[in-house]
């Protein structure tokens, strides 16, 4: 038996726990070795000395304290297992600081990306109006025909009837009127084109056309030019870019609308002529038939200028101011009606001699008319969009820079104020943990 | 284990406050003692022990009388001593009991008191002292060893159940605490021998 294996054996020997043989050895190896044995007894001391070291007395308090700690702990909610949850809750805090930082960072990151975003999102809506423009025309195109005639039918179909019903009032308003003829002279004139406009039906006619063409600026001009020659007039118009082409402006897109007046007897005319301009997307054609108002605006016209008859009689007759007086306003009551009536009908009058013609052009690019020559400035443009793209990308850094920069101070604020808060909030509930325990 | 404990136990399960002091009231000085070997002071004792003893009580429902109760209890006391110092080493509390740890070795804190030497009765508590002392340098899983075999003189199977190990690990880690205090103390004396 050598040194080191006894060195191992000696504190099982100190404890009796050796077999009768290994014991043995151990005393016979004592016997030769000096040092072994004067480890076995300093050994032997020392454990001695440990186990004479005095037991303590429990503090005078300790009872009276565990005794309150104790009765705390069944107050709390009866945690089973406390020596497994609370390892749980230590890691679930760490957790937890971790999900408050991810957290954290996450919102800073939506913010800047949602003040991004919306950016981007206001250049590209204006891209997206500009390619939403074109591609309803284009749906339109194909399908055009088809809702254009049955339109066309109920609206004449409805005309018809109303004209019907037109002539049957024409009949009885005709025998009041020559009384009226009989009653005043100066107004014969006037009397005498009502009434020839009474003879025809009162239609405000409107027609509505959508066209696709081509070459815009011809077409815009071919309309203005043929509503001058059957003698009407261009109400207004309006012309714009669709798509502006910054490299070649003679290929930019334009749209536009007119609203045109014709004579009433060449409405169909003229908007056959300009339906024929181009491809109808969409057409329409409106008639307010307004006969019985306007004829009922007549009479009331005819029966206020009886009545300013009679009262004019009544004012030579009186005599007391007071009289005069009350006639004057009577009167005056009378021909302002007698004025905004025949206004109402000059106005009338307009509309149904001159319709109107709404018109708008849409031009489009043939491009399936011919095959295009590979265009000299393909390289200047790609460098032109090159360029473009680099300085959108530059520009785009400079938004996130200037984004961060801006929120800077918030972050270093809550930074500030959150240090000390979790700093004191981390040695709260620590406090609190310990006070519990 | 006794009819008498077992009744207690149940009690306390049912958060008999009365019944589970009864229950501890014989291993209360004894887990005091563990603690104060192993933590080597007076306060942290008795915060230690009162901690063991409420989370004995709070987690009395998960004993179901694998071992003895009172090796449970132990056991509870002694992870709570390693957990207070496992804490303790990350908040680097020095003590003047714990050499401080140097780049050639170790320092001994320890202030000499001039004036116990000189009398012969004090020499009883020097060697106490001594011996304390050298206990606190221990590192904390030897420490527990001595603290458990040889100052209270508990059985090598109790110890392994204490600390959940096997008895072979219990009975190799004894014998090398034991050796490591050996030296701890003759080092000690080594240099403190000019001194005296």
């Amino acid at each position: 038996m050598n040194c080191t294996e006894t060195m191992e054996l000696i504190s099982l020997y100190i404890d009796g726990l050796l077999d009768e043989h290994t014991e043995q050895m151990l005393q016979k190896h004592f016997k030769e070795c000096a040092e072994c044995r004067q480890d076995y007894e300093e050994l032997l001391n020392i454990k001695n000395m440990c186990s004479e070291l005095p037991m303590l007395e429990l503090p005078p308090d300790f009872e009276v304290s565990l005794h309150e700690k104790l009765v705390r702990a069944t107050e709390n909610v009866q945690v089973i297992d406390i020596g497994r949850s609370e390892t749980f809750n230590k890691k679930f805090k760490w957790k937890n600081w971790k999900v408050y930082g991810s957290m954290a960072a996450v919102f800073i990151v939506l913010i800047l990306a949602s003040s991004l975003l919306n950016e981007a999102r206001f250049n590209g809506s204006q891209m997206k109006e500009n390619v939403g423009m074109e591609s309803p025309n284009m749906e339109f195109a194909g399908s055009a025909p088809a809702p254009e005639a049955p339109k066309m039918k109920v609206g004449t179909a409805a005309r018809d009837e109303s004209y019907g019903a037109e002539e049957r009032l024409q009949t009885t308003q005709d025998n009041g009127s020559p009384e009226n003829r009989v009653m005043d002279q100066n107004n014969q004139t006037t009397q005498f084109t009502a009434l020839e406009a009474e003879s025809d039906r009162k239609v405000i006619k409107s027609g509505y056309v959508d066209l696709n063409v081509e070459e815009y600026d011809d077409k815009f001009s071919q309309i203005t030019r043929i509503t001058a020659e059957r003698g009407g007039f261009v109400e207004n118009s309006n012309t714009y870019y669709k798509q502006y082409n910054e490299v070649n402006p003679e290929e930019s897109l334009k749209q536009g609308s007119l609203v045109i007046r014709v004579p009433e007897n060449q409405f169909a005319e003229v908007l056959d002529h300009i339906k024929s301009l181009g491809t109808v997307t969409n057409t329409s054609i409106s008639g307010q038939d307004i006969t019985k108002e306007y004829r009922s605006t007549v009479d009331e016209i005819e029966n206020l200028k009886v009545q300013e008859k009679s009262l004019r009689a009544i004012m030579e007759k009186a005599t007391s101011v007071k009289d005069i007086l009350e006639v004057e306003r009577e009167l005056s009551r009378v021909r302002g009606e007698i004025n905004r009536m025949s206004g109402d009908v000059k106005r009338w009058d307009d509309l149904v001699d001159l319709s109107t013609i709404h018109v708008t052009l849409n031009e489009m690019s043939s491009k399936d008319k011919e095959i295009y020559p590979i265009r000299d400035n393909v390289w200047l443009r790609a460098q032109k969009g090159f360029i473009k793209t680099v300085n959108e990308m530059i520009q785009f850094a400079e938004n996130v820079f200037i984004r961060i920069a801006s929120t800077l101070p918030v972050i270093l604020v809550l930074f500030i104020m959150g240090i000390p808060l979790t700093i004191y909030l981390y040695r709260w509930t620590k406090r609190k943990k310990n006070k519990q325990e | 284990m006794e009819e008498f404990e077992i009744e207690l136990i149940e009690k306390s399960k049912r958060g008999d406050v009365e019944s589970f002091e009864i229950l501890i009231r014989s291993h209360q000085t004894l887990a005091y003692n563990i603690a104060f070997r192993m933590l080597g002071n007076v306060e942290d004792a008795n915060d230690a022990t009162q901690e063991a003893l409420v989370k004995v009580f709070k987690s009395i429902q998960s004993f179901h009388g694998q071992s003895s109760f009172s090796t449970w209890l132990y056991r509870i006391v002694t992870n709570t001593c390693l957990d207070e110092l496992r804490k303790r080493k990350r908040q680097q509390v020095y003590s003047y009991h714990n050499p401080m740890e140097m780049e050639d070795g170790q320092i001994d804190r320890d202030v000499v008191d001039p004036s116990s030497s000189t009398e012969e009765i004090l020499e009883k508590k020097e060697e106490i002292k001594n011996i304390q002392d050298a206990i606190q340098a221990l590192p904390e899983q030897h420490r527990i060893v001595i603290v458990l075999r040889d100052i209270k003189g508990l059985s090598y199977e109790q110890i392994s159940e204490i600390l959940d190990c096997p008895q072979g690990t219990i009975k190799s880690r004894i014998s090398r605490a034991r050796l490591a205090l050996k030296e701890i103390i003759t080092n000690r004396e080594l240099y403190q021998k000019p001194y005296v």
